[in-house]
């Protein structure tokens, strides 16, 4: 249906203006009137097959199906009078009929649109004599996905993602009527690169995630919008922490990930990449305490005792030996706050010799049309927006490394030793200083001279640039882990320490100053970012 | 187009569809072998495990039963096993279907989709003996033989149009249909303009009478002006409403007028191809159909050309949409329009899809003129209607009679209820539409209006006669049962609604049945009218209604009693 010029009709006694031809399921959601459905979903269409929409249409002689139904001028739509109600529970309770009810034992319970109707639209009492028909209670079709058959209520949704969206045609309907059964084509499994949006897309839990299920009841979870930081195109993503019941998910903070609508970057999807990177924020190699090395061996340190030691080494050396000898490794894994930090007292104080952005061999990996792409870091083009200027390589680092001309090497987030494939990383001992900055623990980390620990995007309101260009905030869902802090803080205090004015008293503040200072964040407001961010007009990124 | 019938050739040659069968359909018809496994799973005459060489269905639909089909059931399984899989040899496999379209023959028994007339036990048993000794599928019956047609002379006050001529063999041939003046309307229809033959079908007052009953005319004047899009008419011959055995007659001993029909459909839709979408079941029809085609073809008659797609033994394939959809290759889930397929139907094109017999009265209606037409029938349904009657009546078979006759009329014609018994209730249109009382029976008029103000149909025109003998409340779980086996699935309240209906009725009929569970059926079928995509799940509420609320007693007797 062809949207038209904007009219207005009735809903529920309210006048509502929508485009003519629009659905009015859309028009009610933007109204904050829902109506029950299951089929519908906005990126996946509108088959009209689970009937729970229904509404009475004035002048119709039967309730219509909202998802189907567009929008006329003057139309009068009743979603809550008694007929609608009727229709909607009456289907329900079919809904109901052959669904096992194991809520109990469920783990979409908290979260599934059949309880969530029952208690709202539905709330009559069971007619229901007849024995449930019985199906599969438990297959896998996919690495993470589990199946329960008799939960399904076959609504499509899966099938059509899975058949329009990833073309991938692993899950069928098969067989016709009552008898009607979702199943994996034989010798397939749902391992696409999407997969995880099937367990999403389901309304009940007939499709649930082997890595999430069983561990903590939704409704123990707090949910914390932020953007996935495993590659440059940023999918928005819900994180959903456990923090009230962390015996349920011991070590694991994050219990999940989950997409966020954003039709600027990823639509209604992420890809499993990212939705299982979670178990990054928690993982083993997650540094808690700064330290220093002590007879070959670490000691812990105070974080602030580390920052300004560091700081004053740094400014010694450089004045000993000049800055020039001074190799700085960032990386599109820092914020733009991180970065603006850095180009404060990397550039602008301390005037290093080497400075590395780019993303190397060890942040590249694969990509494909819908969203997954082949830099594997958040920030790349808010590092080029930040303009650190002097772009180093891995080589030139090494080469000058090999001729003695760099004496200091800071790095942030990477590993040295991997990439230069050095045995050990003893072999950069003999520099003056190493540094090495960062969330996880790597080869490097052992042998550096100091490590700093910096919390990960989970733990700290930042903001990042995505590939296109779009400007999107994360917000901290947890606290710092350890003594970890963020990036532009650990910088921020060495500046002090070496009496530079830095009165960021949050990222807000750094953003702030950004907004005067890099032209591409020009007339930037932190607060009008909004849940979707902003487009940013910056130049091509270099190939 | 292409891969219901490329399934069909892979099941009747190999007795299966292997996951080898679907991956290589998969690659020829560039879709994936999931979607193959959809489309074929949908369709039970396709098959994942081996049928037999002999593949035996047997109809278990409302006039076979009463017939007595339990009792060849009883004796196939002793002789061949459980339904549904191959005997040892791999000779025979059996089934229970729903309905083969041969009400007249009850029961109705087929091999291999050639109808066998009525079955006996015994019966049975011979026809297993002689296809165990090589003597091939026996003949399939021809409807003359069975007596299946009306033989009275008609009067003038009851002209038939499509049957006159029925008791002539010849009448099948090119030849023998010119001879009673066919092909003439034809040549008249193509001297007319396409806009001027769409009003003459206006004024007729001609109406579909595949069950739905709307009016031709209209249908065919809101097909889009000729533009980009070739037009396509599809002629529906997928008839399957448990009742209706009418088009089966009248492609087997009429073809000709059906092809002239089409031609004349052709013209007024400015249609570039044309289809005949016949069911599964009607292979000797299928044959008669596709010589009748090749005599026409071979005169230069067929323009547009007309091709013969067979269906694959699905009840809800018989709906326009769904129809489509299985034409396409696809589940036979309806569409739900808009847009309707007058305007984007195969393939997206615009197309007219109409009954057999609707588009065989455009000869007469062109011939004779659309007022002689139209004052044939009733005040607003034009011409004759052809029924098919069976049940407990004397004599089974199809009868043509002006529209707006009365009921009692055409029972009689058909000899009355069988000797000795009284009439009980009457089905007038096909096991979809609401049953009448005796005594309303006995005021009925046979025409869409009359039909409708006494709360049914004249549907298809299937009228199942049922005398004293008959159990209410086992008729309703045949009626139910049939639409939860046929419900394509897609909507959940049909879907689910269906089979629920059907097992409380299983309960009540076993004994196990509550005052409460008549009233939850009720609840249901209401709950169900009028939230579904189709009409098959719009049945289930009102057939229920109409069959309790008229014959209560049958019920509670049953839950009473057991």
């Amino acid at each position: 249906m062809v949207e038209g010029p904007t009219v207005s009709f009735t809903l529920d006694g309210r006048s509502l203006a929508a485009p003519e031809g629009s659905l009015v399921i859309d028009a009610a959601k933007k109204a904050g009137i829902e109506i029950p459905h299951y089929c519908y979903h906005p990126a996946l269409g509108n088959p009209g097959v689970c009937r729970l929409c229904l509404v009475e249409v004035e002048g119709a002689p039967k309730p219509m199906v909202s998802c189907r139904l567009p929008v006329k001028a003057g139309m009068v739509v009743r979603s809550n009078s008694p007929r609608a109600r009727k229709a909607q529970s009456s289907s329900l309770e079919l809904h109901l009929a052959n669904h096992p009810l194991d809520c109990p034992v469920c783990d979409q319970a908290g979260e599934c649109w059949l309880q969530d109707y029952y208690m709202r639209y539905g709330l009559y009492p069971s007619a229901l004599r007849e024995d449930k028909l019985h199906k599969d209670k438990r297959v896998q079709v996919g690495p993470r996905i589990m199946l329960d058959e008799e939960r399904c209520i076959l609504c499509t949704r899966c099938t059509r993602f899975l058949n329009n969206v990833t073309k991938t045609y692993e899950l069928g309907i098969f067989n016709r009527g009552d008898r009607d059964i979702l199943q994996a084509y034989p010798g397939r499994s749902v391992d696409n690169p999407y997969a995880g949006n099937v367990v999403d897309l389901c309304p009940v839990g007939a499709l649930t995630d082997k890595d999430f299920r069983f561990k903590v009841r939704v409704w123990y979870l707090d949910q914390t919008p932020s953007v996935c930081t495993s590659c440059a195109r940023g999918c928005s993503i819900d994180i959903h922490s456990n923090t009230r019941r962390p015996w349920h998910t011991p070590g694991q903070r994050v219990a999940r990930f989950k997409p966020r609508h954003n039709p600027e970057v990823n639509d209604w999807w992420m890809c499993d990449e990212g939705r299982y990177s979670y178990k990054q924020i928690d993982s083993p190699l997650r540094l808690k305490y700064a330290s220093t090395l002590s007879g070959g061996s670490p000691v812990r340190v105070d974080p602030a005792f580390a920052a300004g030691e560091i700081a004053a080494r740094l400014r010694q050396l450089c004045e000993e030996k000049g800055p020039q000898g001074l190799a700085v490794v960032l990386s599109g894994t820092l914020s733009n706050e991180d970065l603006f930090a850095a180009r404060a007292l990397f550039v602008d104080t301390l005037n290093a010799g080497h400075i590395l952005t780019r993303p190397g061999p060890d942040q590249l990996g694969s990509e494909d049309a819908l969203l997954r792409r082949k830099e594997k870091v958040p920030n790349h083009r808010g590092a080029e927006a930040m303009e650190l200027g002097r772009e180093s390589s891995w080589e030139s680092i090494l080469s000058a490394i090999e001729a003695k001309t760099v004496w200091g090497l800071y790095v942030v987030d990477r590993d040295p030793a991997a990439i230069w494939g050095l045995a050990d990383a003893r072999e950069l001992s003999g520099l003056a200083l190493t540094v090495y900055q960062g969330s996880h623990s790597n080869r490097f980390a052992h042998e550096a001279h100091w490590v700093l620990p910096s919390c990960s995007f989970a733990e700290e309101e930042a903001s990042f640039i995505n590939f296109e260009g779009q400007l999107q905030r994360v917000s901290a869902a947890l606290p710092p882990l350890g003594e970890s802090r963020p990036d532009w803080e650990i910088w921020r205090d060495m500046l002090h320490s070496l009496g530079r004015r830095a009165a960021w008293d949050g990222p807000q503040a750094v953003f702030k100053e950004m907004t005067r200072v890099i032209p591409a964040f020009a007339g930037l407001d932190w607060d009008g970012l909004g849940a979707w961010g902003k487009r940013l007009e910056l130049e091509r990124s270099p190939a | 187009m292409g891969l219901t019938q490329a399934l069909r050739d892979v099941q009747d040659w190999h007795g299966l569809i292997s996951p080898e069968a679907e991956s290589t359909l998969a690659e020829i018809f560039g879709v994936t072998p999931t979607e193959v496994r959809e489309v074929h799973t949908f369709y039970p005459y396709f098959s994942r495990t081996q049928k037999g060489r002999y593949r035996i269905d047997v109809c278990r639909n409302l006039s076979c039963h009463l017939a007595g089909a339990q009792a060849v059931c009883e004796k196939l399984r002793a002789a061949i096993g459980e339904p549904g899989r191959a005997s040892d040899d791999g000779l025979f496999s059996w089934e229970e279907v729903e309905c083969l379209g041969a009400c007249e023959m009850a029961p109705a028994l087929s091999v291999n989709d050639e109808l066998q007339g009525a079955a006996t036990p015994e019966g049975a048993l011979r026809l297993l003996e002689s296809l165990r000794r090589g003597e091939g599928v026996p003949r399939p019956l021809d409807s003359a033989e069975q007596g299946g047609f009306d033989r009275r002379r008609p009067g003038p006050k009851e002209p038939r149009i499509l049957t006159e001529h029925f008791g002539d063999a010849r009448l099948r041939s090119l030849e023998g249909y010119r001879a009673k003046g066919g092909y003439a309307a034809l040549w008249k229809a193509r001297g007319m303009e396409p806009a001027a033959l769409i009003e003459e079908v206006k004024r007729s007052n001609l109406r579909g009478l595949g069950g739905a009953g709307f009016p031709s005319g209209m249908k065919w004047s809101t097909v889009p002006p000729k533009k980009d899009k070739p037009h396509y008419l599809v002629c529906n011959a997928d008839e399957s409403e448990p009742g209706c055995f009418k088009d089966r007659s009248l492609l087997e001993r009429n073809p000709h007028n059906l092809i002239e029909g089409m031609l004349i459909a052709c013209r007024a839709i400015q249609a570039d191809a044309a289809f005949v979408f016949i069911r599964g079941e009607y292979s000797r029809q299928l044959r008669i159909l596709e010589a009748a085609l090749e005599e026409a073809r071979a005169e230069g008659l067929l323009q547009p050309e007309i091709r013969v797609v067979r269906g694959v033994n699905a009840y809800i394939s018989g709906l326009d949409t769904a129809l489509l959809e299985t034409m396409e290759g696809k589940k036979a889930w309806p569409r739900q329009p808009p847009p309707f397929p007058t305007v984007s139907g195969l393939l997206g094109c615009p197309t007219v899809v109409n009954n057999v017999e609707t588009l065989m009265m455009l000869p007469a209606i062109i011939g004779k003129g659309a007022e002689w037409f139209a004052s044939v029938g009733a005040a607003r349904s034009g011409g004759t209607a052809v029924y098919s009657i069976s049940g407990h009546v004397n004599r089974p078979g199809i009868y043509e009679f002006p529209m707006g006759t009365p009921l009692q009329d055409i029972l009689g014609a058909a000899g009355g209820v069988r000797e000795g018994h009284s009439l009980k209730a009457v089905i007038p249109g096909g096991t979809s539409t609401p049953v009448l009382t005796a005594a309303e029976a006995m005021t009925a008029k046979m025409d869409f209006d009359s039909l409708r103000a006494v709360g049914s149909f004249l549907g298809a025109g299937g009228i199942i006669v049922l005398d004293e003998t008959a159990d209410m409340v086992e008729v309703l779980y045949i009626i139910e049962r049939f639409l939860w086996q046929e419900s394509c699935g897609q909507c959940t309240p049909c879907r689910e609604g269906s089979g629920w209906v059907s097992r409380i009725l299983k309960r009540i009929l076993d004994g196990e049945g509550t005052p409460a569970d008549i009233d939850n059926i009720l609840r249901i079928g209401e709950n169900i009218t009028g939230t579904v995509i189709c009409a098959l799940g719009d049945t289930i509420g009102p057939v229920a209604r109409a069959m309790i609320q008229k014959f209560r007693a049958d019920f509670d007797r049953r839950v009473r009693h057991g």
